[in-house]
């Protein structure tokens, strides 16, 4: 079963090295969908399948928080399970993330074996 | 575990940055070390319990291999170019993720804005480098002036 993704990061390069990551993971991959912030990855929701999303946090326009509170919000996509990618730490973040059901955090610097076992223990993969 | 802010936590976070995210071998510099070329500088704000900007300056031949070595592509190719600016922002916005944990310590309240670069002569960098509370320069193996520095409060 071949898989489609999101990735949410308004840098490009981070766009290109988490989607070069998921294509070396060995996952069978359908579409990897991209989106510069979080208004764009909702436009995208509302008109894909799509079984992960990977975001980032600081984004202009509308950032990672606001954008998970939109799907948690939304019961069309509220199941999608999201793992956030960012370089901030923030302890209160964090314990929000969890409140709301983020299911994965992947702190940056990342390596591709991390985002694996990540996607494999989200999405039934583990071996 | 809390650090203190010293020039050897922001050498040693910038250099393990560098080596695992774009394969980028660094040691302290000597300051009479100079720029190979025009510099790029990326700021970032933090705050929450500590308030302030982390900025990184190369020069542009160093921002382009770190655009290459981000995106597994030759430094000759257009694309590490065209990318290098954003590149540079990326290392910064990451090392500063690492930066505030182990200065402040894991359980951090702090926020990360989203870095700014610009283009600066030495003279420039040299003045930002001068009036920062803490900096580390470092060098790549090609010889290459890395400067990082906390400035504000």
């Amino acid at each position: 079963m071949a898989y489609n993704f999101l990735v949410v990061d308004d840098s490009p390069i981070i766009r290109s090295v988490v989607a070069k990551c998921l294509t070396m993971s060995g996952l069978e991959i359908g579409d990897i969908f991209e989106a510069s912030n979080g208004r764009a990855a909702l436009d995208v929701l509302d008109d894909n399948w799509v079984d992960m999303v990977f975001a980032d946090l600081n984004m202009p326009e509308m950032d990672g928080r606001e954008m998970i509170q939109e799907m948690v919000d939304n019961q069309m996509i509220d199941n999608i399970p999201v793992v956030v990618i960012s370089s901030e730490r923030n302890e209160d973040v964090l314990k929000w993330l969890s409140s709301v059901g983020v299911s994965g955090f992947i702190n940056k610097p990342f390596k591709p074996e991390k985002m694996k076992s990540v996607v494999d223990k989200l999405l039934g993969n583990q071996e | 575990m809390e650090s203190n802010l010293n020039s050897e936590l922001l050498f040693e976070t910038l250099s393990e940055v560098l080596e695992d995210a774009a394969f980028i071998f660094t040691e302290v510099a000597d300051e009479s070390l100079q720029f190979n070329s025009d510099i790029l500088k990326s700021s970032i704000h933090y705050n929450g319990q500590e308030d302030g900007i982390l900025s990184l300056a190369v020069d542009k031949i160093t921002a382009k291999t770190v655009a290459a070595n981000l995106l597994g592509i030759e430094p000759s190719d257009e694309d590490a170019e065209e990318k290098s600016v954003e590149a540079v922002s990326e290392i910064l916005n990451i090392v500063c993720g690492v930066f505030l944990e182990r200065w402040l310590g894991g359980q951090n309240h702090c926020r990360l804005g989203i870095p700014s670069t610009v283009s600066l002569t030495a003279a420039e960098e040299m003045a930002a480098l001068n009036s920062s509370r803490c900096n580390a320069i470092l060098e790549d193996e090609e010889g290459n002036r890395i400067d990082i520095f906390v400035s504000g409060n």
